[in-house]
C-alpha cells in the first residue's frame, strides 16, 4: 500500500511540479505516524533528486541566466542549511502548525490565480 | 535584487520542510519578476540545492537507512515519470483546482491537529507543574 501511495505522490510531482513533497510529508506524519522532523528530512532528501530530470526539461524550455543561477544556488545552500538547523530547534507541533498555515495561504492564493 | 530575498526566504522555509518552493513561484510571479516557466526552473534549482545540502548534512542517517531511501526514490520516481508523461493529456486546469482544494484540506487538517496537540501538551505541562 505504501509504495502505491509513493507512486501516486510521484504522479502528482510529475503533473504539477510542486506540492507533492507536502503530500508525502502529510502521509508520513499523519497516516503512518512517523516523527515530524525525520519525515520532513526524508521528503527533503528524496523529492529534490526526483526533480532533477524535471529541472533539465525546464532548462531546455526556458531562457535562464547562468549568473542568477550561481547566486541562487549559493543562497539556497546557505539558507537551506540555516532553515534545517532552525527546524530542529522548533517544537514539532508548532512546525506542523506553521506548515499548515503556509499550505492554506499558498493554495488559496494559487486557487484565486487559477480561477 | 528582490529575487535573491525571495530565494533566501524560500530556501530557509524549504530547509525547514514547510514548502518554500511554492512561495518562490508565487512571490516571483506576484512581483512580476519572472514568468511561470522561469519561476518553476529557478525554483527547481533552489529545491535541488537545498536537497543536496540537507542530504550531505544528514548523510550518516541516510546511509544507515539506504534501502528505505532508495525505495522511496524508486517508487516516487516511477510515479513522477508517469505523471510527466501524462501531463500533456490531462485537463490541467480542472486537475489543478482539485489538487489545490485537496492541499487546502490537508493544510486545514494540519492546523487543527497541531492546535489540538499544542493544547494537549500545554494541559499536560500544567498538570505536571501543579
Amino acid at each position: 500500500m505504501k509504495y502505491i501511495i509513493f507512486i501516486f505522490i510521484g504522479i502528482i510531482n510529475g503533473l504539477f511540479t510542486s506540492g507533492a513533497g507536502q503530500l508525502l510529508i502529510f502521509y508520513l506524519i499523519y497516516i503512518l505516524k512517523k516523527d515530524t522532523k525525520k519525515s520532513r528530512e526524508y521528503s527533503l532528501s528524496i523529492m529534490p533528486l526526483i526533480s532533477i530530470p524535471t529541472f533539465i526539461i525546464y532548462c531546455l524550455k526556458s531562457d535562464i541566466d547562468i549568473i542568477i543561477c550561481i547566486f541562487l544556488v549559493l543562497i539556497s545552500l546557505f539558507f537551506g542549511f540555516l532553515g534545517n538547523i532552525a527546524m530542529k530547534k522548533i517544537n514539532s507541533n508548532v512546525l506542523n502548525l506553521v506548515s499548515g498555515i503556509f499550505l492554506v495561504v499558498i493554495t488559496v492564493v494559487s486557487l484565486w490565480r487559477t480561477l | 535584487m528582490i529575487i535573491y530575498f525571495i530565494a533566501a526566504l524560500s530556501s530557509f522555509l524549504s530547509g525547514m520542510g514547510i514548502g518554500g518552493g511554492s512561495i518562490f513561484i508565487l512571490l516571483s510571479i506576484l512581483f512580476n519578476i519572472l514568468d511561470l516557466n522561469e519561476a518553476r526552473t529557478y525554483n527547481l534549482l533552489l529545491f535541488i540545492s537545498v536537497g543536496i545540502i540537507i542530504s550531505l548534512k544528514n548523510f550518516k542517517q541516510i546511509n544507515n537507512q539506504k534501502s528505505k531511501y532508495l525505495k522511496g526514490i524508486f517508487f516516487i520516481g516511477i510515479g513522477a515519470l508517469t505523471g510527466a508523461f501524462f501531463s500533456k493529456y490531462v485537463p490541467e486546469k480542472i486537475l489543478k483546482i482539485l489538487f489545490y482544494i485537496f492541499l487546502m484540506i490537508i493544510g486545514l487538517y494540519e492546523i487543527i491537529v497541531s492546535l489540538k496537540n499544542i493544547k494537549l501538551d500545554k494541559n499536560n505541562n500544567e498538570k505536571g507543574v501543579y
